[in-house]
């Protein structure tokens, strides 16, 4: 470990004028950053910019059926917030399987998406939830949607100097189901060998739209249209769910590594969404 | 049975109000003026020849002191069963931590920094990697000098008439069975700090189970006479087996010897995955010869052990294994084979349970296959074999206390066993239940020859006893139990009992906390030492109020008459005079085994001081399209003899069932090509609290060992061994399929349940 200069810009502004000169990194909550940092003997990062007293970036709040939360919305803040309790109940299931109680402490919901990590588990939800992420850098302002934003492994589409200051979704509605699947290999503090989530807008029975989304499973977490449509304008059913299932192993692109095998993530790439949507539809399934 | 007033009483430890608020001292918050800060330089390559060692640019580089490569080892050789080990390499990496260089710096990050500068040329060598591919013909020889090649060490248990056994039997079961490598994951790392005094002595301070071969092995290494080298055993932050064996003591010492400089060495986390020891992977057939009554004829058992780059202390886990291999159960004919083999892997050695872990879960794995295919209940066929007091042990041996048949009892009964698993479907359909038991034998210290505990005693002109033991304890909780022994046998409160401990300097030698001998033997001497010191005060009181010494005894210090208990002294008064006519009341103890010993040839003989027993059974419910489960009840039921501190007890039992549950269910070291594919707690996965049993239930069955002091045995290691196999167990009964290999990862619960079908 190198040293490095530390700031603690408290607006936007700041934040990005604060880049210029240096090979600079910006962190909110620093739970990816610090264990990074044990292993970088490079040196090479000179500035570490924090964020997490940049106030206008933090709350969340809820206007024309639009639920916003700021960039350094915490994962505790998440468990915790009764709006998202009511509004995006299935962010409060992630939210209660994300690490430990230590590190939802600090963690923001910008930090795990910009990460672009395949496990990132705050990003199937968003991803079913059709989010879009805002972002603030030397050419203003602009909004993308979350599924675009995720471009690869470790990749997003930031640009050099933005930020992330805000990630929107629409409120899926009262009547709206959803579930929530993080498949570990430990109940706390584990990586995602698989993760699923499924939200469903309804109206009389009928799937009015779906939302599915899967973490672990290809180079970044990743919607399932195809599963989706499938689902869309229909009464959900077994078979339905089933085939739905079906669309989802299809996009799945696992990989065998130290947590399980490519076989085993393919397996439940059609388990999980199965079961997500059924259980979210009060079918029983019984597989014997 | 004497009757006790503070044995089995759960006596708070001294040390836990300060363990818990993190107020405890580890060698880490040792910081004396002047501390220099080491860091090693391993290989980080499996096999390769060391060309060159260049440490000029770090030795230049800020803030270091002095950098050690092998040339400055006086005695460059050491190993715990011999010396295959070199304290920095000279000429081969066998494994990828093998040290090359140790330096220190005026900080950790200085130290850290130069030893990315040090540059080694090597030229890699063809590795082996599998304990088969290594006993094959024209394998790349890990110890070239080695007579045997890669063959560490081999040997047998001989027992009756294998054939003749298999005559006998009606079905014959066959099944192989693996484990893998598991890391002992204390809480603290391996710490020491040298300091080398004006007189030429050298002090080391560290965590260690065993004080007293620290200082035998060091002293060798240094080419020092062991009174010029002082262990001082500091509070510990866990154990396990792993502080065990020179690790970092020789690097701290040699520097603070050529710095004159205190001088401190870590490990981090990575390092006790790739450069300390684990426990050995296993790979053990098993065949069984049992009548259509449920009655086992013969077992044969052949072990193969990975034991890495160094033999370690892996003849003796190999040999344990074998010993306690065919399991709680009375068996006539034995056959039990044991391979070690040396791989390019990092080095197995001593983890708790010994060996006996892994043959504990292959055999009571086995032992539910042979029911399934007898169609027996498998607690059934455990009563019908379960060993009993005054049968012999595999070695041949009588067991003289055996609470086995008290702990299926209860065990059973408190997981409701009739009621439960078998596949039932849980309210979710997706979920199944099971139920599954194991039971276990294992023995206390050992073996094969005595390895006595002593103790020096001082009874103080207050009355108060002053007790030094060589003994340490690692958290086990073994203080307050050796307090508490004292406090019982003279008869005097256990806050007036003084324990004094760690210091190699002072201490009569021990062998160390290992082999779950400490409240055993441990107890014995301080048995024996307070026996001497209390006689010698009878003997003064009895002048004092005039009666025969043999006619006293002490209670809550105070001497009385036996059957006139009104007739009595203080003992402070008797204490007192002895002072003032200046009797020294001390004393020492120890007592030697004299009938221990195992043929070589068959591991016949008296292996061990005595045998403890436990069973424990788990209800699970699996999820059959995940292969996730959980543990709804873990019962761990456990003969341990007197139980000394009952609450000392549960605590082991409940810590040593998380072990096991690691062991068997989630912990995995991940070797490719040699090296540690998850050497951090990210990857390596010990079960957290909402991962381990919802609901842990301890049974403390007490027998009365007639060997033990007050009829103690032990608990320590062998709370680890039944867990995993009654989970393992648990969950083939619910999804009506087998599991051989652990973990038993859910993804492996899946494979299991879809090639069951």
């Amino acid at each position: 470990m190198r040293g490095f200069d530390f700031v603690t810009p408290t607006t936007v502004q700041a934040a990005l004028k604060a880049t210029k000169g240096k090979k600079y990194k910006f962190i909110a909550g620093g739970t990816n950053f610090m264990p990074d940092l044990r292993h970088d003997h490079s040196g090479e990062t000179k500035l570490v910019i924090d964020l997490m007293r940049i106030k206008s970036l933090t709350g969340i709040s809820a206007a024309k059926g639009t639920i916003k939360l700021g960039a350094l919305t915490t994962v505790t803040d998440l468990l915790e917030s009764r709006l998202i309790a009511r509004e995006a109940p299935i962010l409060v299931a992630m939210a209660a399987k994300f690490a430990g109680p230590i590190i939802r402490n600090r963690a923001t919901v910008a930090g795990n998406l910009i990460d672009g990590g395949p496990a990132a588990d705050i990003a199937p939800p968003l991803l079913a939830l059709k989010a879009a992420v805002k972002l603030a850098g030397p050419r203003g302002r602009r909004t993308v949607a979350l599924d675009k934003f995720l471009t690869g492994y470790r990749k997003t589409d930031i640009k050099p100097g933005e930020i992330i200051t805000e990630i929107t979704f629409p409120s899926p509605g009262k009547n709206h189901l959803h579930g929530f699947y993080k498949l570990a290999r430990r109940n706390a503090m584990a990586i995602t060998v698989v993760g699923a989530s499924v939200v469903l807008k309804m109206k009389g029975g009928t799937c009015q739209e779906a939302g599915i989304a899967l973490g672990s499973v290809t180079p970044v977490p990743i919607r399932c249209y195809e599963a989706e449509k499938i689902l869309e304008g229909n009464k959900i059913t077994l078979d339905l769910a089933q085939k739905a299932a079906e669309a989802c192993v299809v996009v799945a692109t696992p990989i065998d590594d130290i947590r399980a095998s490519a076989e085993y993530r393919q397996l439940m790439c059609e388990v999980l969404p199965r079961r997500l949507i059924c259980q979210a539809a009060g079918i029983s399934i019984d597989p014997s | 049975m004497e009757s006790l007033d503070i044995l089995g009483k759960s006596i708070a430890r001294e040390d836990g109000n300060e363990m818990v608020s993190g107020e405890s001292r580890f060698v880490d918050d040792l910081e004396p003026k002047g501390v220099l800060y080491g860091a090693v330089v391993r290989a980080g390559r499996p096999h390769a020849k060391i060309l060159n060692v260049d440490t000029g640019k770090a030795s230049r580089a800020k803030g270091v002191v002095c950098a050690l490569t092998a040339g400055d080892v006086p005695h460059n050789s050491y190993g715990p069963s011999f010396p295959d080990q070199t304290i920095l390499c000279h000429d081969k990496i066998r494994y990828e931590g093998d040290p090359v260089v140790a330096l220190c710096a005026e900080s950790w990050e200085e130290a850290e920094e130069a030893a990315r500068l040090v540059k080694v040329d090597y030229e890699d060598l063809p590795p082996v990697f599998s304990p088969e591919e290594a006993l094959l013909e024209g394998s790349p020889l890990v110890h070239p000098s080695h007579p045997t090649g890669n063959l560490v060490t081999e040997g047998k248990v001989i027992r009756g008439d294998i054939e003749a056994g298999f005559a006998e039997a009606d079905i014959i079961v066959e099944q192989t069975y693996r484990s893998k490598a598991q890391e002992h994951a204390s809480m603290e790392p391996h710490f020491c700090m040298a300091e080398l005094e004006n007189t030429g002595r050298i002090t080391v301070h560290v965590s260690t189970q065993t004080p007293f071969r620290i200082r035998g092995d060091l002293a060798k290494v240094l080419g020092l006479p062991i009174t010029k080298v002082r262990i001082l055993s500091s509070t510990a932050g866990g154990a396990f087996g792993g502080k065990h064996e020179i690790m970092l003591e020789a690097f701290a010492a040699l520097c603070a010897m050529k710095t004159r400089r205190p001088v401190k060495f870590r490990m981090s986390r990575e390092e006790e995955f790739t450069a300390s020891t684990v426990r050995h992977p296993f790979t053990m057939d098993y065949k069984t010869g049992v009548t259509r009554e449920g009655k086992i004829t013969a077992v044969q058992i052949h072990l193969l052990l990975d034991g890495g780059a160094y033999a370690s202390a892996g003849g003796g886990v190999a040999a344990k294994a074998a010993l306690m291999g065919p399991g709680p159960y009375r068996i006539d004919n034995i056959r039990a084979d044991f391979t070690l083999t040396y791989t390019n892997n990092g080095f197995s050695g001593a983890v708790r349970g010994f060996g006996a872990t892994q043959t504990c879960y292959a055999c009571e794995r086995h032992m539910d296959l042979i029911a399934r295919r007898l169609n027996m209940d498998p607690l059934e066929l455990r009563r019908r074999n379960a060993l009993k007091t005054g049968d012999p042990a595999h070695s041949g041996d009588e067991i003289t206390s055996c609470g086995l048949g008290e702990t299926i009892d209860t065990a059973t009964k408190a997981v409701n066993w009739d009621a439960i698993g078998r596949g039932a479907k849980s309210a979710c359909g997706t979920k199944r239940m099971g139920r599954g038991m194991a039971a276990m034998i294992y023995p206390v210290a050992g073996f094969g020859k005595a390895t006595p505990s002593a103790a020096f005693t001082r009874v103080n002109e207050d009355s108060t006893l002053t007790v030094i033991v060589g003994i340490v304890d690692v958290g086990q909780g073994s203080n307050v139990v050796l307090r508490q022994v004292a406090a019982e046998e003279l008869g005097i409160p256990v806050e007036d009992v003084n324990l004094i401990n760690g210091d190699t300097s002072v201490s009569p030698f021990d062998p160390g906390s290992t082999g779950s001998r400490i409240s055993h033997l441990g107890g014995k001497a301080v048995k024996i030492a307070v026996g001497k010191v209390k006689a010698q005060l009878l003997e003064k009181a009895a002048g004092m109020i005039e009666a025969a010494a043999e006619d006293l005894d002490i209670r809550n210090g105070e001497v009385f008459v036996k059957g006139a208990p009104n007739r009595r002294i203080s003992l402070k008064e008797v204490a007192l005079a002895c002072h003032k006519s200046s009797e020294p009341v001390v004393s020492e103890g120890t007592h030697t085994s004299t009938d221990l010993g195992v043929d070589k040839e068959t591991h016949q003989g008296k292996g061990f001081e005595c045998y403890v027993f436990a069973t424990q059974c788990a209800e699970v419910e699996v999820d059959i399209e995940t292969g996730e489960y959980r543990v709804l009840h873990l019962v761990a039921s456990h003969d341990v003899g007197t139980a000394i501190n009952p609450m000392n007890v549960e605590g082991q039992i409940e810590g040593g069932s998380s072990m096991g549950y690691g062991l068997g269910l989630m912990e995995e070291i991940q070797m490719k090509e040699g090296r540690v594919q998850n050497p951090y707690f990210m990857d390596y996965l010990l079960p957290t609290p909402i991962d381990s049993p919802e609901r842990v239930t301890s049974i403390i069955v007490q027998t009365h060992e007639p060997r033990g002091p007050f009829g103690v045995k032990g608990v320590a290691e062998p709370s680890v061994n039944p867990t995993a196999p009654a989970v393992v167990n648990a969950i083939c009964d619910a999804i009506g399929a087998e599991i051989t290999d652990i973990p038993a990862t859910p993804e492996a619960v899946l494979r299991a349940i879809r090639n069951g079908r």
